[in-house]
């Protein structure tokens, strides 16, 4: 691959453009070296988090890619950011397929790029998975943090999301719990029963939660074999050989598990062209600026790889390649 | 209106179909470009407001309600701007050379070009948070500011400051990190100058001069209407913003002083619910255009 310059002249600016629901904005970020043919990344929102992304992990990600001379278009999905069309979906499957479209067409259309990719976080690439799953003119997706059976923290319930079963990952994690509540941290501990029986603290609380562990415990995993729409559109992706990257971070367990346990066949070697990499003392939205960076270089190594060829050797890598040394 | 007239660097903003909302960077004094989120007045423009955002995070989660409140303004006749700090969102810079200093003087740039660009002659300045205060200290730096509107502003940056750290250790513990305790981040911040805070670097200068801002010590000269919301469900913040509020020079018939109900729309779960406080979003709009 051959190094070039560093691209500090890149350009940014914000533009709308007409969504399947409405008026959508985004940032555009140009390299100034721009030229056909190029490779172009649609970046999707994380959830209700607006264009410039958890702890502004987009805007980061997109002003590297800029620089490395790949365009950019940070876009805002219906009812986030400054986008006009509403959306009162906030969960993992909230964002529209549609929308994505529209926006390919704009990308398509303005810019012609050789190469499109689709890149999300959670939510996102959930939504970039739908979209390039019906869209012959995605030529890769930056799946970061796929949410793949349970929601993260603090998210609503998917309509997607299995509702009588857990993943396998969840039961584990909460067979731990268990066994962490009776014989690591609480009912062994001289502490703790002083408190409870001191009246210091109410035993209440305590006995719901291991009532409620105790019913988790009852619910069987059975998630492996459900077939909605998110899992129809992976599993034709994956099937018909198109390019793909997982990048998880190691803290976010859950889905990295359950990943692991519906996609066994997917490799670890972030080389392949369907291929997952981890960021060490990642958690979900990669929320330090170590972790960001790793999960913005294996992304940048992986289109590198794959794409750098199309950018007419162009994309300059420069910490994804220190990282393979 | 006083200060630099500042031109847009596109020639052309870029506007939605419906009007409804118009974005541009324009440069601040440091030469960073700002991204400036105009929403203009239905029908005929009666007055402009300004929103300074919340810090970091907090801006990021109340996104949405922000630009519903700024919708919703100007469906009474206000013309609304919203923007991003250098370092912080769409904007250029590094979080790491963000202080209170260039906030404040970030949002008397947006200030004074909002009032250049528009012909009305009715400014307000609002905020949220930390975007309270800021609004605030910039309008006693700027003349002619018609109202300052004032939404759970932070009074006590030191406590602020130690309220940050310890939502930080918290989301820590929630993404299966190991928290750093409040002492090794301070000694961090001593040996090296900054501490990372929500992915954002933060300069001992930025921790310093939040420390150091305290409405209530150092009382900005406001010689203009306020409206000023408190939760009722924070009693400390409630305290504080009352004690602040009696301090100020200006006449107690020109402050309007709101203890809302409602829950704080700055947090992950109330963006996830859409969660807007409309009752606050209704007295503002009411103070601002009855």
């Amino acid at each position: 691959m051959a190094q070039a310059m560093i691209d500090t002249q890149a350009t940014e600016e914000p533009v709308w453009l007409d969504g399947a629901s409405g008026r959508l904005f985004g940032i555009l970020h140009r390299p100034s070296s721009y030229r056909d043919p190029s490779v172009f990344v649609l970046m999707l929102n994380s959830g209700m988090q607006n264009r410039s992304g958890p702890q502004r992990l987009y805007v980061n990600a997109a002003r590297q890619f800029a620089e490395a001379g790949i365009s950019v278009l940070r876009l805002d999905l219906a009812g986030v950011g400054d986008s006009l069309a509403e959306n009162v979906e906030t969960h993992f499957d909230g964002h529209r397929p549609g929308d994505v479209a529209s926006a390919i067409d704009y990308v398509v259309s303005q810019f012609r790029p050789q190469a499109l990719l689709l890149q999300g976080l959670c939510a996102g690439s959930r939504v970039a998975m739908k979209a390039a799953a019906s869209d012959s003119r995605v030529d890769g997706v930056l799946a970061w943090s796929t949410t793949i059976f349970t929601a993260a923290q603090n998210m609503p319930q998917s309509p997607e999301e299995p509702k009588d079963r857990l993943s396998k990952a969840v039961v584990t994690r909460n067979r731990q719990r268990m066994r962490d509540f009776i014989f690591k941290f609480k009912l062994f501990r001289p502490s703790w029963w002083k408190k409870r029986l001191s009246g210091d603290k109410s035993l209440h609380g305590e006995i719901s939660e291991f009532a409620l562990t105790l019913l988790r415990l009852l619910q069987l995993s059975g998630t492996s074999r459900s077939k909605t729409p998110f899992f129809s559109a992976i599993d034709a992706y994956l099937d018909a050989g198109r390019k793909v990257i997982f990048v998880y971070g190691d803290h976010d367990r859950i889905p990295l598990q359950e990943f692991r346990d519906r996609f066994p066949s997917i490799s670890p070697d972030s080389g392949d062209l369907q291929c997952y990499a981890i960021v060490n003392n990642g958690s979900h939205t990669f929320s330090s600026i170590g972790t960001q960076q790793m999960a913005i270089d294996l992304s940048m190594s992986w289109v590198d790889r794959h794409f750098g060829e199309t950018q007419g050797n162009s994309i300059d890598s420069g910490k994804a390649h220190l990282k393979h040394e | 209106m006083s200060g630099v007239a500042y031109k847009p660097l596109r020639s052309e903003l870029t506007s939605a179909q419906d009007c409804e909302s118009e974005a541009r960077f324009i440069a601040n004094r440091r030469g960073h470009r700002l991204l400036i989120h105009q929403t203009p007045a239905v029908g005929t423009s009666a007055a402009i407001a300004v929103i300074c955002p919340p810090f970091s995070e907090e801006k990021q989660k109340s996104y949405r309600a922000h630009y519903h409140l700024a919708r919703k303004l100007s469906q009474r006749g206000i013309s609304c701007f919203r923007f991003d700090y250098a370092g912080c969102g769409d904007s250029d810079g590094d979080f790491i050379d963000t202080t209170i200093q260039s906030m404040i003087d970030d949002a008397c740039d947006v200030i004074n070009y909002a009032g250049n660009a528009s012909k009305v002659n009715e400014l307000y300045v609002l905020g949220t948070r930390l975007g309270g205060t800021i609004a605030a200290l910039a309008t006693e730096r700027l003349a002619d500011v018609s109202g300052l509107g004032l939404m759970f502003p932070v009074i006590d940056g030191s406590r602020y400051w130690a309220d940050v750290l310890r939502q930080q250790q918290m989301a820590d513990l929630s993404a299966g990190l190991k928290p750093a305790p409040r002492s090794k981040l301070a000694q961090h911040l001593a040996e090296h100058g900054s501490v990372e805070v929500e992915s954002n670097l933060v300069s001992t200068e930025m921790v310093r001069q939040l420390s150091e801002t305290n409405l209530c010590r150092s009382i900005p000269k406001i010689g203009c209407r306020v409206f000023a919301a408190s939760l009722q469900a924070d009693q400390k913040s409630c305290q504080e913003l009352h004690e602040f509020l009696g301090l100020l020079e200006n006449s107690a018939s020109d402050t309007i002083e709101f203890v809302s109900r409602e829950d704080e729309f700055w947090t992950l779960s109330a963006m996830y619910g859409n969660y807007r406080p409309t009752d606050t979003f209704e007295r503002l709009g009411e103070w601002l255009r009855p």
